[in-house]
């Protein structure tokens, strides 16, 4: 008898592809955890005599405009850029859970709310995360909130839709008969087997959120340039790129590893959870 | 005998369709509907797909709200309890589902399902409720040790058991079985009827069996609701029911039932047709497209379920008037000899068998089998 969690893993890693994607991920993650102590330089400490320098053994991916050292810069970068994304996965899986929840198990309260994400679902994602953005000023607080606003319906989306199919199953009935409440039937019984696609949408918002946070920043609609994140690097060094193609190369390869990685951990989660969905229901 | 269980003129109108300018149509799915369950009895409701029966199960547990109509549990309305009050009864009322798959939750373990009524009705410590937990998956003939799997890993015969150990978790006195067989293999349906009647006797339940298959009913049932288009047809005690059925719908039932008597050749009472459609039911009485007795007053007039001795009621205006009943007898017919010393034989090894085991029989077989066979050469 194997662990649940231990099968867990076997199975979802079953495919190598996605046991890359997980290493990669793991490996961008504790970069960002560890940042002061794995950097070689100071993100920010400029060195104008060693500026635009290609990759060397001193500065392996090169140094930028002012002289800082890319591959610190990055690093740095994904605490910010992998932070925003992992705050605005956690506040649009809440909302968006307990709100898609209520729409597909309360019949009363699923149009108006439905409406009010189709309505939000219309607006070009960007284009509403500028807009907020540009309302609200230019902080990495209000980029989360910004990209929270434009992922929850998506999240809603998945949740009713997953909950209007359990709430019609013989169990959820059965929980009534012996009592339970309707708290606890939304909260456990419902929640339990709506859990596996919403966690699958979890790590398509996470990649979505990274490319947006990135996005936003080069526009410049996102965190002010002097914290580094992977988009600001971008934006501030596009005009040296004709000539030091490491200063957006670098950062533009960590986005891109970073978002495949989450799309393609995604990809392996639903894979495994798919057709022991469809045994359960 | 008392009466544990009330229903009266239940009734459940579904509205489908219906659109801005279209009129909803109104399904009448149960209409008007009344009876009493006594104390330790068992009820049986039968009736085709359809008739509203299990519709009936559902507002006996008030899963869903009756249009019209009341129900009353040991003098209490069900109606009239908020949604805590209901919550608290519902200990004492339990069901037991007909799909044994998805009535469970797949994503909780056996312990967590079973162990839930307990939790619910805050019973004892954990540790309490994990021992009654497992004492329950053993009354319904479960290994203890397979309480952490899920129901996935559970055949349907053993995940019915898990639905019965829950239902019985609250110590209920009034269970409902709506199709609890149905979904079950033939040799797993005796089996899974063989536990209920275990524990009906053991927890001294009241049952009510709902059924769409009369061989099943038979067997462990004291009286039978036979319904029909949302409405009941006939009340009978089982023995009278299926030796001399009343109302023509009853008949057609019984006649649909084959009999394990070789040579027999009843002629068959099939019905012909579709079931109507309870969104728009006929006139009169709701059998008579279908019935082979139908007269003129049958299309106007709606029967009333009428008293007819010895605790039966019958709705049909004609049920005095009927020629006799002939198919359904046959299997309540005496017995001829040879078959009677089978019986008996079958018996006898049943009986060993329980006492001392299957060995037991195997010693025995031979020799009783020479005697029977000689007896039945001498006869």
């Amino acid at each position: 008898m194997q662990s649940p969690a231990l099968l867990f893993f076997r199975r979802l890693f079953r495919r190598k592809l996605v046991l890359l994607a997980a290493v990669i991920l793991l490996a961008l993650v504790l970069a960002a955890l560890l940042a002061p102590w794995v950097t070689p330089f100071d993100p920010g400490a400029m060195k104008l005599v060693r500026r635009l320098k290609p990759p060397s053994e001193l500065n392996w991916l090169g140094t930028d405009e002012y002289g800082r050292d890319v591959l610190s810069r990055i690093i740095f970068g994904a605490r910010a850029s992998l932070g925003i994304g992992a705050a605005v996965v956690v506040i649009s899986m809440t909302i968006g859970t307990v709100v898609g929840l209520f729409a597909g198990f309360f019949r009363r309260l699923d149009a108006p709310v439905m409406r009010v994400v189709d309505a939000t679902m219309a607006l070009p994602d960007i284009l509403l995360a500028i807009f907020l953005v540009a309302v609200l000023g230019a902080s990495a607080w209000n980029v989360i909130f910004a990209l929270s606003i434009v992922y929850t319906p998506r999240v809603v989306r998945v949740v009713r839709a997953s909950t209007l199919v359990v709430r019609e199953l013989p169990f959820v009935e059965a929980a009534r008969a012996i009592g339970v409440s309707t708290r606890r039937i939304l909260g456990v019984h419902v929640l339990l087997n709506v859990a596996s696609p919403v966690l699958v949408q979890a790590t398509f918002i996470f990649a979505y959120a990274v490319l947006a946070e990135a996005g936003l920043s080069f526009l410049g609609a996102g965190v002010p340039p002097e914290t580094p994140t992977w988009g600001t690097m971008i934006a501030s060094g596009q005009q040296y790129a004709d000539d030091a193609f490491w200063v957006v190369l670098f950062p533009g390869v960590a986005i891109v590893l970073a978002a495949l990685s989450l799309q393609i951990l995604g990809d392996g989660l639903r894979d495994m959870l798919d057709p022991k969905l469809r045994k359960a229901v | 005998m008392s009466a544990i269980l009330q229903a009266e003129g239940l009734k459940k109108y579904f509205k489908t369709g219906g659109g801005l300018f279209s009129k909803p149509t109104v399904v009448r799915a149960v209409d008007g509907v009344s009876f009493a369950v006594q104390k330790g009895e068992t009820l049986a409701i039968v009736g085709e797909s359809g008739c509203g029966k299990s519709t009936v199960g559902r507002m006996l547990m008030r899963l869903i709200e009756p249009t019209a109509g009341t129900v009353t549990f040991e003098g209490q309305d069900l109606g009239a309890l908020g949604e805590t009050g209901l919550r608290k009864l519902r200990g004492a009322m339990q069901m037991v589902f007909q799909d044994p798959f998805s009535s469970l939750n797949p994503r909780m373990t056996v312990a967590d399902i079973v162990g839930e009524p307990l939790w619910l009705h805050g019973e004892g410590s954990a540790r309490e409720r994990r021992e009654k937990t497992l004492e329950l998956l053993r009354t319904v003939g479960l290994r203890p040790d397979l309480a952490d799997r899920y129901p996935h890993e559970f055949s349907g015969g053993q995940r019915q058991r898990i639905g019965i150990a829950r239902a019985l978790a609250s110590s209920p006195k009034l269970v409902i079985g709506d199709e609890p067989v149905s979904a079950l293999d033939v040799s797993i349906q005796a089996q899974v009827i063989n536990l209920l009647e275990d524990l009906k006797e053991r927890f001294a339940l009241t049952l009510i069996i709902i059924a769409h298959d009369l061989a099943v009913i038979r067997h462990m049932s004291d009286r039978v609701i036979v319904m029909y288009l949302g409405s009941i047809v006939e009340v009978a005690p089982t023995g009278p029911l299926y030796s001399e059925p009343l109302h023509p719908y009853t008949r057609a039932l019984l006649s649909a039932i084959p009999l394990p008597v070789p040579g027999h050749h009843a002629e068959r009472k099939l019905l012909e047709g579709d079931i109507p459609s309870p969104a728009n039911p006929p006139s009169g009485c709701r059998f008579h497209t279908r019935c082979p007795y139908a007269q003129k007053r049958c299309v106007d007039e709606v029967p009333a379920l009428r008293d007819a001795g010895a605790g039966r009621m019958a709705a049909c205006h004609f049920f005095e008037d009927l020629p006799p009943e002939t198919a359904g007898r046959a299997l309540g017919a005496a017995d001829s000899p040879a078959k009677a010393r089978r019986l008996a034989l079958y018996k006898q090894f049943r009986t060993l068998r329980d006492t001392q085991g299957p060995e037991a029989v195997l010693r025995a077989s031979t020799p009783t089998m020479e005697a029977v066979t000689r007896g039945e050469q001498s006869s």
